[in-house]
């Protein structure tokens, strides 16, 4: 081999996985039940809850305040994170266990393609569907909370900034789980159903106890969110529970994926 | 190893528990050949085929693909092989091109290029833009062949191809697979339909059991045994003039008729067997309405080869 072709190796590396991912986003954008679960889930509640607020507001101004502010985008972005969790689950499900489920897996895998690039391939592909659902959300959320606010109750544009990333983080965080989790166990319904149950019940119940603060990713992400109140875990041990809870789902579903008979 | 042999195993062996698939099977499949792999059901073909690929592991052995060792130069070597694994499977919710796209990213960029011709050999490129959803299990195994061609495979391994595919479709696949092999590729076909494998290959391994009981040319395996099928209305006494026939070793009474196997130390061919036979009957004063010298049929030799129906029989 050459040496001008051994340094053309990285670019043909990162042309495929281009490829890869592409493919990945095809396979998930063309799920029609996928697209309108997640704009039911993700962009639809932003569109509701304003409306409904602004109507509320229209009708009884002195019961209920503006429609915007910082409150109320505190509010809905809160919904965001919790409904919108659940389409990042869904998505995180299809893009982990899609191809097995229907069989596709084993043509992959007879390109001799790595196993793990085509593991890989699933997180940016995956979160090419998701995020954009969640910026237009936040974008109607932030939008609306600055164009409907009271005289100085706007949010200004740092607070948004942190908004932006926690509600990012908040998604992507779930989806990352339901990837690994989904890429792990052999079947996309009983991933849906660990994961939902987690996500929507053990998860909240266990943090209300408030005992098992220090290893839940619920409080870790509690601590990052802007204008929480106080705190149950330092900073460090935060970011110490993000990082376990991306790597160890993600790890055991790239180990599941590499030694799977397909 | 050699690499003349588009596949060779060496002492393959893959057990699930106490139950072994695939039993200690040396391999070789000549390149630009067509070549099947026969066994009945359950004899293991699959799982051979899937350890090549590289989709479950093997217990024991060691193999290689178009010269290179696999599992350690897996990608190199599965860059040029295409293959259907058992029914071939799609998204269902998408056309057919975009699954080959789904599977063309996965390959070299040019793969992307030969998706238009993949379709139109496999005659499915005016259907190709529909979902697959909407395909007959016919058009999925000639879609998998589309896909297997992306690859523009030196190789091509097909588990049970004509599954699905009706007479038209079946005798047009058998033309397709003789055509990829006039352009110098391999094709390595499982099969359990004796008929297909003798009508496509040049070659043929026989396994049962998870183990190859014989491989090698189609002439070799159907052996230079040569029968006769004599038609009389007299077949007893014919059976019994017969035994005393130089040229005769045996012959049964078979429902087409008397089948004579001919001693291979005599010194004529089959036909002049055959005449010196008609004669011998004829003044015999026996009555012989047909006469036609064969060879066994593999679908025999399979018959007596297998385990499985030798101990049925």
């Amino acid at each position: 081999m050459s040496a001008a072709s051994l340094a053309s190796l990285p670019a043909q590396s990162e042309a495929q996985f281009r490829r890869l991912v592409g493919a990945e986003l095809l396979k998930l954008r063309r799920r029609r039940t996928l697209l309108v679960a997640s704009v039911a889930l993700i962009v639809a509640p932003m569109v509701v809850s304003f409306i409904a607020l602004a109507i509320l507001h229209a009708a009884n101004p002195a019961k209920y305040g503006p429609a915007g502010g910082v409150d109320n985008l505190g509010g809905a972005l809160r919904l965001l994170t919790q409904i919108g969790t659940v389409a990042a689950v869904l998505i995180g499900v299809n893009a982990g266990g899609g191809d097995l489920g229907a069989g596709v897996f084993r043509e992959l895998v007879v390109t001799g393609r790595s196993r793990l690039a085509l593991f890989a391939a699933r997180i940016p592909g995956g979160l090419a569907l998701l995020l954009p659902f969640v910026a237009v959300a936040f974008a109607i959320a932030a939008t609306a909370s600055v164009a409907l606010a009271g005289r100085g109750q706007a949010p200004g544009a740092g607070l948004l900034l942190e908004y932006a990333g926690w509600v990012g983080l908040m998604t992507t965080l779930a989806f990352l789980l339901a990837l690994g989790v989904s890429s792990l166990l052999d079947s996309r319904a009983t991933s849906i159903g660990v994961l939902l149950a987690w996500q929507l019940a053990l998860a909240p119940l266990l943090l209300q106890t408030g005992k098992l603060d220090p290893v839940l990713l619920g409080a870790a992400l509690k601590r990052l969110e802007p204008s929480a109140g106080r705190a149950s875990i330092s900073l460090m041990t935060a970011i110490l529970l993000i990082v376990v809870w991306t790597i160890v789902p993600l790890a055991a579903g790239a180990w599941r994926t590499r030694t799977r008979d397909a | 190893m050699s690499a003349s042999y588009a596949v060779e195993t060496s002492g393959l062996t893959k057990r699930f528990g106490d139950r072994v698939a695939v039993d200690n099977v040396d391999l070789r499949v000549p390149g630009g050949s067509a070549f099947g792999y026969l066994g009945p059901n359950g004899a293991g073909k699959t799982t051979l085929i899937r350890m090549l690929l590289g989709l479950t592991r093997a217990t024991a052995g060691t193999m290689r693909l178009l010269g290179r060792p696999v599992p350690s130069e897996r990608a190199a070597a599965l860059a040029r092989v295409g293959a259907i694994v058992e029914e071939p499977r799609f998204h269902r919710y998408l056309t057919g091109r975009e699954n080959l796209s789904v599977v063309a990213a996965a390959r070299e960029r040019q793969a992307h290029g030969r998706i238009e011709s993949a379709l139109e050999r496999v005659g499915l490129a005016e259907r190709a833009d529909e979902r697959m959803s909407t395909y007959s299990l016919g058009m999925r195994q000639r879609l998998g062949v589309a896909r297997a061609l992306l690859a523009d495979p030196e190789l091509l391994i097909l588990d049970e191809p004509t599954n699905g595919l009706d007479p038209a479709g079946i005798h047009e696949f058998r033309g397709m697979i003789r055509g990829l092999v006039a352009e110098g590729r391999t094709v390595l076909l499982s099969s359990h339909l004796l008929d297909e494998v003798e009508k496509i290959c040049d070659a043929v391994a026989i396994v049962d059991h998870g183990r190859v009981v014989m491989q090698g040319s189609l002439a070799e395996l159907k052996g230079d045994r040569q029968t006769i099928l004599i038609g009389s209305s007299e077949g007893v006494r014919v059976q019994a003039l017969l035994a005393a026939h130089p040229a005769v070793r045996s012959a049964a009474q078979t429902p087409e008729g008397i089948r004579v196997t001919l001693r291979p130390d005599f010194p004529v061919g089959a036909e002049d067997a055959a005449a010196d036979i008609n004669r011998f009957l004829v003044e015999a004063g026996l009555a012989v309405h047909r006469l036609e010298p064969t060879r066994p049929s593999l679908e025999e030799r399979f018959l007596e080869i297998t385990s499985r129906l030798g101990v049925a029989a």
